[in-house]
């Protein structure tokens, strides 16, 4: 009996939540096929009850892609992936080297250096980011792929760092002996060992960075004003005109969570995996 | 392929603290050797070092008359069974067992037919057939420290270093793997290395057993030949089982005195000797040499440590049949074998002599 109430206790809960969880991207969603008139007359949230459905906001969002939606789409995906995957590619290495082996740089140590790494993350970017125009300006990076890749790269490689760190240290230093007595060479350990049996770190380290960089407005809104622009500048720049474009804004909101949740799906089996059990005693 | 293995002058130091100092250790093409000490003598180590595995340790390994001291481990050709298995968790047992045959260096000797028929054959003879598609979680210790074994051999390399393999296993398998391990050790005629705290897989593997204690070799030789004449109080103490027993004697005139016998110590100089007595080489009942009393028994089945109480001293005693004549509190006769006695000296713990 009480197990039973407890069960349906949880799923009372479980719904509670999920609803809580989706409302607002159902509230984006519904706003997307309202007219102005329907959105600004208090919440409503049942199509053909509440208000009239119109596909005028996804209608013009197809005419604007060509020009405008579909290039920031790309840059936004290009940026995040590239700048994600570079941090995790490169964070590795510093991180299974800080894991695996002791330096020493006058007093800094393993602990400290990763510390120092870790504290890039600190300072709010906000102060950062103005040095970071001005440097951008003679470098001539303004408002280039390169330079936006390299800003997100930067700002996700501390973290990349911290979190890989910690999984590698978690990794028996005896499966890396093993293999280098069965013959492999330091490169092919790390591939066909360290790296596979850190998966669950490398999928979580390049969601983290993915998330980060997809959602960056501020460093799009300093470092890039025409060909770089990323999706969360054009759609600040839909409520900036003469009255903000809710339906469209929700439109494009709607299509900017499909990369994310779509990196999660894929990523998420590597990351629920238990790949150190049995490995060693 | 077979090779004799000569080690010298290997050291392995952490920090600033030596842990492994072993002047030299060889092994014939083919021989079992058995590294036997106790936990934190150095054995893992010294089989690491050996393999190439530690940064921090120097001296010159030779095997097959080649150098290799500073080959890196993946060229040594050299395969170890480690005391964790360090099963790759990710693969299934048939990719462990694969892994060493698909490294670079031997990737292109074996085509794929030949690397399935070389894992199918290792599987077979360790049993290991109907696991191959598991993955090590999957495994019990048993099963795990076999493809840990499988690994090793599936590769024939020129030498094998086993780090405590069978010592976690329990008691029923840990038998049957011994002499499986023997008999496939004699029928590759690979080259071993075991390391093992127990002195009765010393026993029963070892061609020559060497006796690793605080990082040095005590003794090296073949089982028996350390158990009947240890150097010193160490390897006294650690073959033969139960323990031996150690009681204060003394030498004087050329005899020694110990609980009240004595017995003839030509060339020994007077003063104070420390006296191995192994147990089983004490007798209770029967003919009453000394005059002890029965403190407790521990049966063992077809036997008993009995453990008797002789002019203060307390003693070990291993009896065979039946052990349940004896009760706790019994007055009994204790016999010593003649030719048993170990008598060492007090200071130096050098064995000074042995078999009176």
């Amino acid at each position: 009996m009480m197990s039973k109430l407890g069960a349906w206790g949880r799923r009372l809960f479980l719904l509670v939540w999920v609803v809580f969880a989706l409302l607002p991207a159902y509230w984006a969603l519904s706003t997307s096929f309202k007219r102005q008139v329907d959105i600004y007359n208090g919440p409503k949230m049942i199509p053909f009850v509440d208000f009239t459905p119109t596909l005028d906001a996804w209608q013009r969002l197809w005419v604007a892609s060509q020009s405008d939606f579909l290039p920031k789409l790309l840059n936004s995906f290009v940026f995040s992936a590239v700048s994600s995957l570079i941090a995790v590619v490169l964070g590795a290495f510093a991180a299974y080297g800080l894991a695996r082996f002791e330096y020493r740089y006058g007093a800094y140590r393993n602990d400290d250096i990763s510390f120092l790494i870790v504290s890039q993350r600190i300072m709010p970017p906000i102060v950062s980011v103005l040095a970071l125009y001005v440097v951008y300006v003679q470098l001539r990076a303004l408002d280039t792929a390169w330079g936006m890749i390299l800003a997100f790269t930067s700002m996700n490689l501390p973290i990349a760092v911290y979190l890989l760190r910690s999984f590698f240290a978690a990794i028996p230093e005896e499966l890396e002996q093993a293999a280098a007595l069965d013959g492999y060479p330091a490169v092919l350990r790390l591939v066909r060992v360290v790296f596979p049996l850190a998966a669950p770190g490398l999928a979580s380290a390049f969601m983290l960075s993915f998330f980060f960089a997809w959602n960056d407005f501020l460093f799009a809104l300093m470092l890039t004003f025409n060909k770089a622009q990323t999706l969360p500048l054009y759609i600040s720049s839909l409520s900036a005109q003469s009255q903000p474009e809710w339906a469209l804004i929700a439109a494009v909101g709607m299509i900017a969570l499909i990369p994310p949740v779509v990196v999660t799906l894929v990523l998420d089996r590597y990351m629920s995996k238990q790949v150190l059990v049995g490995g060693v005693r | 392929m077979t090779a004799e293995l000569k080690v010298s002058e290997l050291s392995v130091t952490y920090g600033d603290v030596a842990a492994v100092r072993i002047d030299e250790l060889s092994l014939d093409a083919g021989e079992f050797g058995v590294l036997l000490g106790p936990s934190g003598a150095g054995k893992t180590s010294s089989l690491k070092a050996i393999a190439g595995l530690l940064p921090g340790a120097a001296g010159a390994v030779h095997l097959g008359g080649r150098d290799i001291s500073r080959t890196a481990p993946e060229e040594r050709d050299i395969a170890m069974c480690f005391e964790s298995y360090a099963l790759y968790p990710h693969l299934t047992v048939r990719k462990n067992l694969e892994f060493p045959l698909r490294a670079p260096r031997r990737v292109r000797e074996l085509t794929a037919q030949e690397r399935r028929r070389r894992v199918d054959e290792v599987a077979d003879v360790l049993g290991l057939g109907q696991l191959l598609e598991r993955r090590p979680a999957q495994l019990s210790g048993g099963q795990r420290q076999r493809v840990s074994l499988g690994r090793a051999l599936v590769r024939r390399p020129t030498l094998l270093l086993l780090d405590e393999p069978i010592s976690h296993l329990d008691a029923k398998l840990r038998n049957g793997m011994r002499a499986e391990l023997k008999r496939m050790q004699r029928d590759m005629g690979v080259t071993t290395l075991f390391a093992t705290p127990d002195q009765g897989e010393a026993f029963a593997l070892g061609d020559r057993v060497f006796v690793l204690d605080a990082g040095e070799l005590r003794q090296v030789g073949e089982p028996t030949e350390l158990y009947l004449r240890p150097s010193n109080v160490r390897v006294a103490e650690l073959l033969g089982a139960p323990r031996i027993n150690l009681v204060d004697g003394e030498v004087r005139g050329q005899r020694v005195t110990v609980l009240g016998l004595e017995r003839p110590a030509e060339g020994l100089r007077d003063g104070p000797v420390l006296v191995g007595l192994r147990p089983a080489d004490l007798t209770v009942g029967g003919h009453r040499e000394l005059e002890a009393a029965v403190v407790a028994v521990q049966p063992l089945g077809n036997a008993a440590i009995v453990t008797v109480k002789v002019s203060g001293q307390t003693l070990r005693v291993l009896t065979q049949g039946a052990f349940d004549e004896w009760q706790v509190g019994d007055a009994v006769g204790l016999g010593v074998r003649s030719g048993s006695l170990l008598l060492f000296d007090p200071v130096t713990t050098m064995c000074v002599k042995a078999g009176i």
